[in-house]
């Protein structure tokens, strides 16, 4: 029986394996915005502050359009995928175990990003603020969890790419939703509506996980056919 | 018989409603407009349940499948509809055919799900997989419906808000609910058997496929 530690193991040995999983989104969002920034010298106060936002959230979406790419990419050499289907193993832990892993490189990427957004623009990213550092970690907790069951639906299909960019944001749409209400309202310091937000966010994001840890169990159990 | 029935509904619209103080004749397409959005919330409900159900029994059934792809073709033919009416009433009384209005917005997003649904069941070749992963994807787009239903409330939008199950019961004129009421029934008596027809289509054709197959193979 594979556990959920030998799974965390196994993607964490290929965190190292291939760097460049990490290195080269995080490279191309530095650039991204680096390049940006450049463009933000004649601009101050809310305007810039509005741009760093911009720039921010651009990040987190190309970042974890980028993890979910590659999340299977794995499993799909070598029919691992299907090996793995029909092994004795804890699905949840297979899940658990990708999703702690997809959001730890969407971290890193946003980290190492914002890092040069604030060094360029000189200025404090609006992220590294609490509440919305609060809201990101949760739409990304959401989004990672809700990618990777949408990548494991399509997995199989002739279509894949298609159908997961047909699915995903529309599904997602209630947390982009949440999201960007509390990116407009922290811009406004309208703090008193926040919290009304920041809970439709955190509750989204809690039905995204229960859904992809039970739905993905669902999807890749073991079946009687492929057993025997 | 739906053709009956919905031309019973719409006599009672066009004839036994009176006109709206305010929207004259233009708000007639009501009578079209909210039927429409309760099929298609009714059908993807139906389409939950069924999905709900193929996970639990880990149904594996050619049936299960079809019933699923059904509710998604009229729900998604409803949805469509329902887009299509919301226009054609948005245009006399905002003066636009479309904005990006939170119900008009939720509500294209659940057409473009419920296409993305039928994309995915068609791209997917073995049947065990395609009734699963149709069926996790079934829930997914349920999840949204309560938030359609409630985008009214929660945004401020040009979409009025509901007009009948509000707090302090419906404001609306008791014979323009009565003949609303009925063409809402009425409606939910033909998505039903909209569904079923579809249904019965489908499996013939499994059927007929079926036989085909194998004589390829003798």
């Amino acid at each position: 029986m594979i556990s959920f530690q030998q799974h965390l193991r196994s993607h964490f040995k290929l965190f190292f394996k291939r760097p460049l999983d990490i290195l080269a989104p995080a490279l191309f969002s530095i650039i991204l915005a680096t390049l940006l920034n450049f463009n933000l010298g004649s601009l101050e106060g809310e305007n810039k502050a509005y741009v760093l936002e911009l720039i921010q959230v651009l990040v987190i979406f190309l970042s974890l359009e980028l993890c979910l790419a590659n999340a299977f990419s794995a499993e799909s050499e070598d029919q691992a995928f299907t090996y793995l289907r029909t092994h004795t193993q804890s699905v949840y832990g297979w899940f658990l175990a990708k999703w702690l892993f997809t959001f730890a490189q969407v971290l890193c990427i946003c980290f190492l990003a914002n890092l040069a957004i604030g060094f360029f623009s000189n200025a404090t990213p609006t992220i590294f603020r609490w509440q919305f550092l609060l809201a990101t970690l949760l739409l990304c907790c959401g989004l990672g969890s809700l990618g990777l069951l949408l990548r494991s639906i399509a997995f199989e299909s002739r279509l894949s790419r298609i159908v997961f960019s047909l699915l995903y944001y529309p599904i997602a749409s209630p947390a982009l939703l949440a999201y960007s209400n509390i990116t407009e309202l922290y811009r406004l310091s309208a703090f008193s509506e926040l919290n009304s937000w920041l809970s439709l966010l955190s509750g989204v994001t809690l039905l995204y996980i229960a859904a992809g840890c039970f739905l993905f169990g669902e999807l890749n159990r073991p079946s009687e056919s492929s057993n025997s | 018989m739906n053709a009956a029935l919905l031309a019973a509904g719409w006599i009672l619209a066009l004839v036994f409603a009176p006109s709206d103080a305010i929207q004259g004749e233009v708000y007639r397409i009501i009578y079209v407009h909210v039927p429409i959005a309760l099929a298609t919330f009714y059908v993807t409900i139906l389409l939950f349940f069924s999905s709900v159900r193929n996970l639990l029994f880990s149904s594996t059934s050619i049936k299960q499948d079809n019933w699923m792809v059904s509710c998604v073709e009229v729900a998604l033919v409803f949805g469509i509809l329902l887009l299509a009416t919301g226009s054609i009433w948005g245009k006399p009384t905002w003066n636009v055919w479309w904005t990006w209005d939170a119900r008009l917005t939720t509500s294209l997003l659940l057409v473009l799900m419920l296409a993305g649904f039928l994309v995915l069941h068609g791209s997917l070749p073995s049947l065990n997989r395609r009734l699963r992963a149709c069926s996790v994807l079934g829930i997914l787009i349920t999840l949204n419906l309560p938030i359609i239903y409630q985008s009214v409330n929660w945004w401020r939008t040009l979409h009025q808000p509901q007009s009948l199950l509000r707090e302090g019961g419906s404001t609306m004129d008791p014979v323009m609910l009565r003949v609303l009421i009925a063409n809402l029934l009425i409606i939910l008596v033909v998505s039903t058997s909209m569904v079923l027809l579809r249904y019965m289509v489908r499996t013939k054709k499994s059927v007929v496929y079926g036989l085909q197959m194998k004589g390829m193979h003798r």
